[in-house]
């Protein structure tokens, strides 16, 4: 564009021009005397001094990477500020054109302060029956969502109620029914053993001795089974528990059952959040007795555990698709030197008996009792796909536990 | 977790738009800030092609992304669109990912890599700032609620006219219908109930407390003149975010992707050629 300065100025409306920089390069008389500014406190500085904080940052995300990308933008709303430093609402044409080795963005803008009052009382009108419908169909589906739900909820609490009166049952069943045929079992043999070791061929003898061995695997197995039922059935008892505290205890009774003096545990700071001590700590018990018992052999180095905890924030709901309440979560980070787990299993660790060494008492239950705990306190625990060394699992628990 | 099957991978694909260019293998994800979409990175994605392989998406609500998958539950915190980059990268299976994120984008990376850790190689933050608001404790953010609620009505009264606001001038080649009617879905279109929301979670939220949390060593690319991440906003979150180098370029303004591309790109290559040698490869 090559026209005067003196046909600039007869423009009736605004006009100016800015760099890629965001400098203002020329600007009319018109605009000037709209905004109250001599020409020289304008050319040469930033456009940004012409704009409300608002509108700067609608500029920078908006109106810039507008021109930039389709060199035009048509019938923007901006508010100018003025020398005295108030509003004046325009309305802009932009158009980005390349002078030689730059580019050049010209605007022409109209003030429209009448125009913006109506255009607020429209958008205020606008609002309120927005509002009012938003309102209107958001209750509408939430008094649908609701009755759903309770049907939902009925039927659930109807089947959770039968199914603890069934699990209440099994559990009577395992702990007593079962045990005590076995305990018989285990006396006879014993007395059997006893009383007539000489009369007994070296075959029987033996036999005997494994029957023994047997009853009491299975006596352990029920044991466990037990314990494991016990977390569902007992109530939890939430407290302020340091994360820190649970840990350590752990590894005392992982050194103390096992024999061994060489767990290395290394931790960065830990916070406190709401849990079941007790569970808590069998938690720990079981990942840093499975490291313990599936470590490296033979032994060359200590058991080293490392385990770091960082505060994140995680979506509460875990079935419900489509909700979300993202609430303060600790991220734990659990790892060992040990030789890690086999490759594709993640899921099915967490699965009861999926006992990758009938010959240890380990791996079976422990990660099932990982998984009820972290259930229990509405968190997730995983397994990391496996990379040397050793096994890595997150789990996921939150800060503070609702109310119930 | 829920493991990712082929449904679930694209239906994400399909859900955030996302576009898949490059040679090389380790990936490189391009995160676009508010109020646009990854059209905003075609200045400086050719100068990556040759090396790298580069994953372009949209938010959802933002770009060519699919609008009704937008939940304003869950895109109510920035951990929602942490959410959509966590996705893409299981969808996709990314590892030892280096994420470059503009503006807002620059946080929701942060608390994605606070996720999962192990997907992300580094960090590439332009213009980033962990809370745009002024504060009692002597924070200065560059704003204050009012700006904030005025820059709501400003969009506002632009979404009056939004048909035209997004329509694609320059590149309107009656010719090429369908190019025309691409860029004029996907150029920074975004619902005004969304962007709204999207404004607001992005000027309000605060989140200094995580960048300490950081482990994954990052690049601030800081501007001479940036009024909504200013130098002061890049120094504080160099100081707080752990293994971070600040780099500060000679462009001014939010976007130096847009308006000094080349300057930028030198920044990112000088960057990750010093990590590579760092690394000892």
């Amino acid at each position: 564009m090559t026209g005067s300065t003196e046909s600039f100025d007869e423009i009736p409306g605004g006009y100016f021009c800015f760099s890629d920089e965001g400098i203002v390069q020329a600007i009319n008389r018109p605009l000037l005397e709209q905004i109250g500014y001599e020409p020289g406190e304008v050319v040469g500085r930033p456009l940004e001094a012409l704009l409300t904080i608002a509108s700067r940052i609608f500029f920078q995300t908006h109106l810039f990477p507008l021109l930039k990308l389709q060199a035009k933008a048509e019938e923007i709303f901006l508010t100018l500020r003025m020398k005295n430093g108030d509003s004046l609402p325009v309305l802009l044409n932009a158009a980005s054109t390349r002078r030689g080795e730059s580019v050049v963005h010209q605007c022409l803008c109209l003030p429209i302060r009448q125009r913006q009052k109506y255009e607020a009382e429209i958008l205020h009108a606008k609002h309120l029956a927005e509002q009012a419908l938003r309102e209107n169909s958001e209750l509408i589906e939430a008094k649908q969502a609701l009755e759903r739900h309770q049907q939902q909820l009925d039927e659930q609490l109807v089947e959770l109620q039968q199914k603890n009166q069934e699990l209440f049952q099994f559990g009577k069943l395992v702990t007593h029914d079962l045990q005590e045929p076995l305990r018989k079992i285990a006396l006879l043999a014993d007395l059997l053993q006893q009383q007539e070791p000489q009369g007994l061929t070296p075959t029987a003898d033996r036999y005997l001795g494994k029957i023994i061995q047997a009853s009491h695997a299975i006596r352990e197995l029920i044991r466990r089974l037990r314990d494991y039922l016990l977390l569902d059935v007992s109530p939890h008892r939430f407290s302020r528990v340091a994360l820190k505290d649970a840990i350590l205890k752990a590894q005392a009774l992982v050194g103390q059952h096992r024999q061994v003096s060489d767990i290395r545990l290394v931790t960065n700071e830990l916070p406190v959040i709401d849990a079941d001590l007790g569970q808590l700590v069998e938690l720990f018990r079981q990942l840093i007795d499975n490291s313990v018992q599936f470590r490296k052999q033979p032994v060359q180095s200590p058991v080293e555990i490392r385990i770091t905890a960082q505060l994140v924030e995680h979506n509460r709901f875990r079935s419900l698709p489509g909700k979300y309440n993202y609430t303060e979560f600790v991220r734990i980070q659990y790892e060992d030197n040990g030789p890690g787990l086999e490759t594709g299993i993640s899921e099915r660790v967490f699965q009861i008996h999926n006992r990758k060494n009938p010959g240890k008492d380990g791996l079976g239950f422990g990660l099932a009792i990982c998984k009820k705990i972290v259930a229990n306190h509405e968190g997730v625990i995983s397994v990391d796909a496996p990379r040397p060394p050793g096994a890595r699992f997150v789990i996921l628990l939150p800060v503070r536990q609702s109310q119930p | 977790m829920v493991q990712s099957n082929a449904s679930v991978k694209t239906s994400v694909l399909a859900r955030n738009h996302v576009t898949v260019l490059g040679k090389g293998t380790q990936p490189m994800l391009f995160a676009h800030g508010f109020g646009c979409s990854q059209q905003m990175w075609r200045f400086i994605t050719p100068a990556f092609e040759p090396n790298y392989r580069l994953i372009l998406f949209d938010y959802v609500g933002s770009g060519a992304s699919q609008t009704s998958a937008y939940n304003a539950e869950r895109y109510a915190n920035l951990n929602g669109y942490a959410q959509d980059v966590l996705d893409i990268c299981s969808a996709l299976d990314l590892t030892d990912v280096i994420f470059v994120g503009h503006s807002v984008s620059c946080m929701i990376g942060l608390l994605a890599s606070l996720k999962a850790p192990e997907r992300f190689s580094r960090l590439i933050l332009i213009g980033p700032s962990p809370c745009y608001l002024n504060d009692a404790t002597g924070y200065i953010g560059g704003f204050n609620r009012q700006d904030i609620q005025e820059l709501l009505v400003t969009m506002e009264k632009n979404y009056i006219g939004w048909a035209n606001f997004m329509a694609p001038m320059v590149m309107n080649d009656p010719s090429q219908p369908a190019m025309t009617e691409e860029l004029n879905q996907s150029f920074c279109s975004t619902d005004p109930v969304i962007a709204r929301q999207f404004a607001q979670v992005t000027f309000l939220s605060d989140n200094r407390p995580d960048l300490a949390k950081s482990t994954v060593p990052a690049l601030i690319l800081q501007c001479s003149d940036d009024l909504i991440a200013p130098i002061e906003v890049g120094t504080y979150v160099h100081q707080h975010l752990p293994d971070s180098q600040l780099k500060l370029l000679k462009a001014s303004g939010h976007c130096p992707h847009l308006s000094a591309p080349f300057q930028t790109i030198l920044a990112m290559n000088e960057y990750l050629q010093e990590s590579l040698n760092g690394a000892g490869l």
